[in-house]
């Protein structure tokens, strides 16, 4: 008998066999023997010269004889008699045995440690491993303790062991992303990988910026403004923008399961590793899940339990114009155009990194920049009523309100000519340029067309140069233009002829949202559309003049009757309407005004004499007031209100080829007081999220139950429907968005008066933003 | 006309995406590179060109087929070199070719297909070439799939379209099959089937998602005319 006879694999399944282990136990051996060799490599790789293989087959033996009382000398009885006298020798002690120092580690201690941190056939850690133990056979005092030794003394032992090795156990055994990415639906919204992505070498840069959108990756990767700010970042050698999503619920049960810490999709880092975190606020519905991503990453949802030692957590988008109900969990707020302010923060981030300064440091320097809003900077007093008495600034160097960042000339906001393109479907996959921002129409419930003021144009010829550089770069076979009112543009009609020739050379199908229907967009609609007709769409949000009035919205019945008409007589044979309910001064009049102009479209169809199939679609959604418009001091309808309203409508539009559809109602009215919350809206969020409250804007997903209890328990009437006084403090007044108090009040009484104010293309109607900036619709009298 | 093939390699994350996704994916492809397909006729014109077999989802694969027509004539710098370069990680093109421009479609023409299939147990547990000899020395071996007209469960034997499994010592002594199974449209059987049905026989004890399975070859008949370029 040779003294170095090694055990073979095949050996010990013949010795499985032979003993009739039992398979949980085989398993179980085999989990041992893998966790012990992947420590022993790692110790190897820092110094050490350990006999891998040993190791691998003593744990792959040890519990061979399990099912006998004293198994281990059994075993080791055994092993030694065929000759495997060193794996006998470990399988002896492996029951009680004491740890070596680390200078003097051995096989032993490797395999005994992985027999310590396995359970049943999965690596656990120690702790669990003794927890399990302690419980399995019923509890006894004297084993108890004894278990509690043995964790300290392996705990101790781990200890010396990570600190040689230079990284924690647990995380030699972090699941794989792969393992998790198997076990879900659509794995690719987690892969990143796509084409034309940045790929940074990690020695090169000073600040790492994730850029998180609060919802599923297809929804994400729509959003333009996530591809402009990740260009413009990642143009910036010093900084790496990468991406992470919320997962959907299949692929976050998972990550809790294994505990497996929300990452970038670029580099799959652990968000909790960034530099700075940041979230775009696209929607007030996506608050919740903001929490649960910030949850995900194992990092501190409020700011003041987070020290210097975590990412910076900051948040940009339309909903910043209202951040209070954000305030206690967002450390910095970046108000208006992004394109500036992003790099410029995150630069400045970099220096403070360099010279190690404070967090609180930082947040001096940047306060009194144009969009910089500092949440903790400011302390809010509340009245008797719950109203804001006042905001008091905690540090004189604060600014008193927070101007809005202004892109002045969107020519120097750069647009990505190389944008990244999804391996998987999105919801709008295509090529997109922006033709203008702003809007000059004024409707008065427009949050949109408040806060993107003022309009500023791309020249067309730059238009034109991305549209076929993208297109170049992407490989998309669709464009779409993107603005808040795409007729709007200057020059729209030159503009578009040019775009509609470049597409067709091309091969490419363009897309025009939001076209006025006047007989040019019907005619460039033909070329564009010739054989697959989508429906034709119309928003005269409300059902009659007098109200149309009400809300400034410039449309008159005769626009939509002349624009169907042109439809029908073209061909088409789909019309959709959006109308908006709830709105100030709606009366039932003007519900049935909303199933009248349904009925009128029928019979335009039918008076036309063509014939065949035709359908109207009319879609109704909620009016939510927003922060920051003529109608901000305005109360919501009530959830019971937009019910019997809907009921109502329902009524009405029982008419042969019309469709109804309309929006969730406590959604709406949960939106409402989101959108014009303050600070104390932050528990709202918390308790919301700690029930289990996340993708509250998919309707299938909206917890009623959980959602209805916290809006009773925060007083959410109170928000949404509560008229404010002119007086009032609004939690949203420490921002300045350009446009005046005044001017939104003037407007709102104009509301109540039913006077319209026309489109500021025509003459300069004072909002106030040209104090601020140059505005090409006038108004010298700055 | 011109009608070429493109061999090709799918591995790592790239695997997670689908079949949909990797038409659009040479679709958009062909695009960035400028090379110009073909297209077919009718209302609804779209570029010719098509995979010898949809992979299905988390397969990875050695040697992929594309098949696809263009306007004018390409060199293989540009079919491999060029269209390399607009690719994800993962993709790699491995060599391209020149197809007759008539006669049966890739689709039609492919046979058989061998995959390889690691699975998460020690090969020395059992004698697994007997177990596979058992499974498949079966008279039947009746599998459930869903129709997709009727959406109705059926069984059916897949037994006649297993042309051949074999076991072997894998990677850190886990057990790995070879599996040759009919493949293409005139006879075709999915791997998943073989693979649940094989897992339920031989009584494993792992789940699914632990098992990588990986495309090797689809085989072609022995006179496919493929001008290799």
């Amino acid at each position: 008998m040779s003294a170095n006879k090694r055990l073979t694999e095949k050996e010990c399944y013949e010795m499985f066999r032979a003993y009739n282990t039992p398979d949980h136990v085989i398993a179980h051996c085999r989990a041992v023997s893998d966790t012990a060799v992947a420590i022993g490599r790692q110790l190897n790789d820092h110094g050490f010269d350990l006999d891998l293989d040993l190791i691998k087959m003593a744990g792959l033996i040890h519990d061979v004889a399990r099912t006998n009382e004293h198994h281990e000398i059994i075993a080791a009885d055994m092993l030694e008699k065929a000759g495997f006298t060193e794996e006998a020798a470990i399988v002896r002690v492996h029951m009680r045995y004491d740890f070596n120092s680390l200078d003097k580690i051995n096989e032993t201690d490797i395999m005994c440690l992985g027999d310590r941190v396995v359970k049943e056939d999965r690596y656990v850690g120690i702790d669990e491993r003794v927890d399990y133990l302690i419980h399995k056979k019923g509890e006894n005092p004297q084993r108890t303790e004894s278990l509690l030794t043995k964790k300290q003394e392996t705990k101790a032992f781990i200890s010396h062991i990570e600190e040689r090795i230079g990284m924690s156990i647990d995380s030699i055994f972090a699941p794989s992303l792969d393992q998790l990415l198997k076990q879900v639906e659509k794995p690719g919204r987690y892969i990143g990988n796509e084409i034309n992505i940045s790929v940074k070498e990690t020695e090169k840069f000073d600040v790492r910026f994730a850029f998180a959108f609060p919802d599923l990756y297809e929804i994400g990767m729509s959003y333009v403004g996530l591809q402009i700010l990740y260009n413009i970042v990642n143009k910036k050698e010093n900084l790496y923008c990468e991406r992470v999503f919320a997962p959907a619920a299949d692929m976050e049960a998972l990550m809790r399961d294994y505990s497996y810490p929300l990452f970038t999709l670029e580099t799959k880092t652990p968000v909790k590793n960034m530099d700075v975190l940041g979230f775009t606020l696209q929607y007030e519905m996506s608050f919740t899940n903001i929490l649960n991503m910030l949850e995900l990453a194992g990092i501190p949802l409020l700011s003041k339990d987070r020290d210097d030692s975590w990412p910076l957590i900051i948040a940009g988008g339309p909903c910043a114009f209202n951040p209070e109900p954000l305030a206690d969990f967002i450390d910095i707020f970046i108000v208006g155009d992004g394109e500036q302010a992003l790099p410029e923060l995150l630069e400045t981030v970099a220096d403070a990194k360099k010279s190690g300064k404070s967090k609180t440091e930082l947040f001096k320097i940047i306060s009194d920049r144009d969009g910089i809003y500092i949440p903790s900077f400011y302390d809010v007093y509340y009245n008797e009523d719950g109203t804001i008495q006042q905001y008091k600034k905690n540090w004189d160097g604060a600014p008193d309100r927070i101007r809005k960042s202004i892109i002045e000339d969107i020519e120097y906001a750069e647009f990505p000519m190389s944008t990244i393109v999804p391996l998987i479907d999105t919801v709008h996959d295509r090529a997109v340029v922006e033709t203008f921002r702003g809007c000059t129409r004024g409707c008065r419930f427009c949050q949109a067309g408040m806060i993107y003021r003022p309009v500023r144009e791309r020249k067309s010829d730059s238009i034109l140069k991305i549209a076929e550089e993208q297109l170049k770069n992407s490989g998309h076979d669709e464009l779409s233009i993107l603005s808040l009112s795409t007729s709007d543009y200057s020059d729209f009609e030159d503009l578009t002829l040019k775009l509609t020739k470049f597409c067709k050379d091309k091969d490419v199908s363009l897309s025009l949202p939001s076209l006025r229907l006047d007989s040019f967009s019907f005619k460039v609609l033909e070329e564009i559309q010739k054989y697959k007709k989508s429906g034709l769409t119309f928003a005269p949000e409300a059902g009659t003049q007098r109200l149309r009035d009400i809300i400034n919205k410039g449309i008159t019945d005769k626009d939509i009757y002349d624009a169907v008409e042109q439809a029908i007589e073209l061909g088409w044979r789909h019309v959709k309407l959006y109308f908006m309910i709830g709105l100030p001064g709606e009366t039932y009049e003007d519900l049935d005004g909303i199933a009248e102009i349904a009925r009128n479209i029928i019979g335009l169809h039918k008076k036309s004499g063509k014939g065949g199939r035709f359908n109207v679609t009319i879609s109704i959604s909620n009016f939510v007031p927003k922060a920051h418009t003529p109608f901000q001091w305005e109360p919501q309808d009530s959830t019971e209100e937009f019910r019997k309203k809907h009921e109502y409508l329902t009524e009405r539009l029982k008419i042969k080829n019309v469709t109804y559809n309309y929006h969730d109602d406590e959604v709406s009215t949960c939106e409402a007081v989101i959108a014009r919350g303050d600070r104390r809206c932050s528990d709202m969020l918390i308790k919301a999220h700690e029930a289990g409250c996340k993708f509250d804007g998919w309707s299938e997903y909206f917890n009623r139950e959980a959602w209805k209890n916290v809006l009773e328990e925060g007083n959410g009437v109170f928000y949404s429907q509560r008229k404010r006084s002119y007086d009032e403090v609004l939690p949203w007044d420490i921002i300045d968005s350009g446009v005046t108090k005044s001017f939104l009040k003037s407007e709102n009484d104009k509301a109540g008066l039913g006077d319209v104010t026309a489109d500021c293309r025509q003459g300069c109607v004072g909002c106030g933003i040209n104090s601020r900036v140059r505005c090409a619709q006038g108004g010298s009298d700055v | 006309m011109y009608k070429y093939i493109i061999v090709f390699s799918k591995n790592g994350y790239v695997k997670y995406i689908s079949h949909l996704d990797m038409q659009r994916l040479f679709s958009r492809a062909f695009r960035r590179c400028g090379l110009e397909l073909q297209y077919s006729q009718g209302f609804n014109p779209h570029p010719k060109m098509s995979f010898a077999q949809p992979l299905s989802l988390g397969y990875s694969a050695k040697g992929e087929y594309i098949e696809f027509e263009t306007k004018t004539a390409y060199s293989n710098d540009v079919l491999i070199g060029n269209l390399q370069e607009t690719m994800p990680t993962g993709i790699q093109l491995i060599r391209c070719g020149i197809i007759p421009d008539e006669g049966k479609s890739l689709a039609a023409s492919v046979e058989y297909a061998d995959y390889t299939v690691d699975i998460p147990v020690a090969f020395y547990e059992k004698d697994y070439q007997k177990v596979i000899d058992d499974y498949l020395s079966q008279k039947q071996i009746l599998t459930e799939k869903r129709q997709k007209k009727t959406k109705k469960m059926v069984e059916t034997d897949i037994r006649p379209k297993i042309r051949a499994i074999t076991a072997e010592q894998g990677r850190d002594d886990k057990l790995t099959l070879r599996m040759t199974l009919d493949c293409g449209s005139r006879s075709n059987v999915s791997p998943e089937l073989v693979i649940t049905s094989f897992m339920k026989f031989a009584s494993f004890n792992c789940s699914r998602y632990e098992i990588e399975v990986s495309r090797d070859k689809l085989g072609l008949p022995v006179d496919y005319d493929i001008k290799w370029m």
